[in-house]
């Protein structure tokens, strides 16, 4: 599913500050699956994520009045679910988290069909791998940044840091695979 | 990865940072990069459907959700019926018409719904249903929060309404379900006037009952299935379709719910400790709710008054 482009999220922010359910509905039906995901990265488990990301809308309609139409919403969002997710880890860090990440993980998600030993799905596990090797805020970055789609300001807001140091962070993360890629590529073809 | 496909370049101010000659690499990165997300854990629209229901049914629950009545078909209702009948069915058909997934009666009001198999559904006060939009043709599904009476026609598809965790299953009959999300532990009641239905908890169809004819039953989530079905009181049950009350050992929160979404009102009940207890009363058409509230203070030894925008009960 595309994210929705900005001039849509700022129409339905303003329709649902005037409490119009069907905006909130469409709001909620394009942005859920990428919050999830997002929510996901942090807890690793799909039902503490969808719990949080459920909660952060029943907050938005609840404070619907206070929407600041100076603010984009998106980046008001992940700012709740991420601030949600953290403290979710900070609750459960002494549990072992039984994952139901990895079992997703290992499903092939464009083509079922395809040859799991095929190179482009190797390809994509070593870059998953690389990310997960990333500096922690270097890799929120990059994630807001190439999975969410935010731009830099709405990933400043998300992370309470400045645009500069979020351009730093992802400038810094590619760096960092291209170096590693560029390893790979030589050692797969030498 | 389709996923990705709005977001195939790196920002522009992202690549002048880097070297002429490590631009094509980093754009490869970009791209490939964005293969790693197609992993995490995906949602399927049935989910999304879900969890969006979650979020209604929590915000209706918290009262975020409760939309002020329509104040001039309330003050047409007090004078005539039938013309409020008419216009509520102009309201409910108009809103098939536009929005054909959702029907809703205001507070205040009671409608029919007439479906296009020819089955009805009379809806009270503050009742919402939402069905597919090919309904009937390729299913009769339809999701309850509130009461309504059914008459559904006989077709080859089945009726199945779903309502605060239960199901039920029906081919052709007439019967009532009583499904308020704000109910405590989400009690769901079915009375069958006449007809066979199956009434089971939506997450375990074997813990089906039948019902059949002047026979009731009910489910609340502390039970693993519905109650044995007894003979009921078809009339008391049915009491609301002709706009009259019939309390039997109903708490008075739910009695308090009842009236609000009747009269298009909001109580306040500044007395929480006697909530819970129950109450037996029969009133007939067109009572005011003010002698109502006189008996529940009578009985209890409280106060009302009027507020703003309703009543206050206070000791």
């Amino acid at each position: 599913m595309n994210q929705p482009n900005d001039q849509q999220i700022e129409t339905w922010a303003r329709e649902i500050r005037k409490s119009d359910r069907k905006a909130f509905d469409s709001l909620f039906r394009a942005m859920y699956p990428g919050l999830v995901r997002f929510a996901a990265s942090y807890t690793r488990e799909k039902s503490s994520a969808a719990d949080i990301v459920q909660d952060t809308f029943v907050i938005l309609w609840q404070k619907r009045e206070q929407i600041d139409s100076n603010r984009s919403l998106r980046a008001f969002l992940y700012q709740i679910v991420r601030n949600r997710s953290l403290n979710y880890l900070r609750d459960h860090a002494n549990e072992t988290l039984s994952s139901d990440w990895d079992d997703l993980g290992r499903q092939p998600s464009h083509n079922p069909s395809e040859n799991p030993e095929d190179s482009s799905t190797v390809l994509s596990a070593r870059f998953r791998e690389w990310i997960s090797n990333l500096p922690e805020r270097q890799q929120e970055a990059f994630k807001l940044s190439r999975f969410e789609g935010l731009d830099h300001h709405e990933i400043a807001d998300v992370m309470n840091i400045s645009a500069k140091t979020v351009n730093n962070h992802i400038v810094a993360a590619l760096s960092k695979l291209k170096d590693e890629y560029n390893q790979y590529q030589n050692q797969s073809n030498p | 990865m389709s996923q990705q496909n709005h977001n195939n370049h790196p920002d522009s101010g992202i690549l002048k940072q880097f070297s002429e000659k490590e631009h094509t690499a980093i754009q490869e990165v970009w791209e490939h990069s964005g293969d790693a997300a197609g992993n995490l854990p995906g949602v399927s629209p049935s989910e999304i459907e879900e969890a969006l229901n979650d979020v209604h049914t929590r915000l209706e629950m918290s009262g975020d959700f409760r939309s002020p009545g329509d104040k001039i078909a309330g003050w047409i209702q007090r004078h005539h019926r039938i013309l409020v009948a008419a216009v509520a069915l102009i309201a409910v058909t108009s809103l098939f018409l536009f929005v054909p997934k959702t029907a809703s009666v205001p507070y205040g009001e009671i409608a029919t719904l007439e479906m296009p198999d020819g089955s009805t559904i009379e809806m009270n006060s503050g009742t919402t249903i939402l069905y597919s939009r090919l309904y009937p043709y390729t299913n009769r599904h339809m999701e309850l929060n509130g009461e309504a009476f059914f008459t559904v026609e006989e077709h080859s598809n089945p009726f199945i309404v779903e309502a605060n965790g239960t199901i039920i299953e029906v081919t052709g009959t007439r019967f009532n379900i009583r499904s308020w999300s704000d109910e405590p532990g989400l009690k769901t009641s079915v009375t069958v006037s006449d007809g066979q239905i199956l009434f089971y908890p939506a997450q375990d169809r074997s813990g089906y009952r039948v019902l059949q004819d002047d026979e009731s039953s009910f489910w609340n989530i502390e039970m693993g299935r519905p109650a044995e079905p007894e003979t009921a009181a078809a009339d008391d049950v049915l009491a609301w379709r002709e706009h009259r009350f019939v309390f039997q050992n109903q708490t008075v929160l739910s009695i308090l719910r009842d009236l609000e979404r009747r009269y298009d009102v909001e109580i306040e009940l500044a007395v929480p400790e006697v909530a819970f207890s129950t109450l037996t009363a029969y009133y007939s058409q067109n009572v005011h709710i003010e002698t109502i509230l006189e008996d529940i203070c009578t009985v209890k030894g409280l106060r009302f008054t009027e507020t703003a925008n309703g009543y206050r009960i206070f000791d």
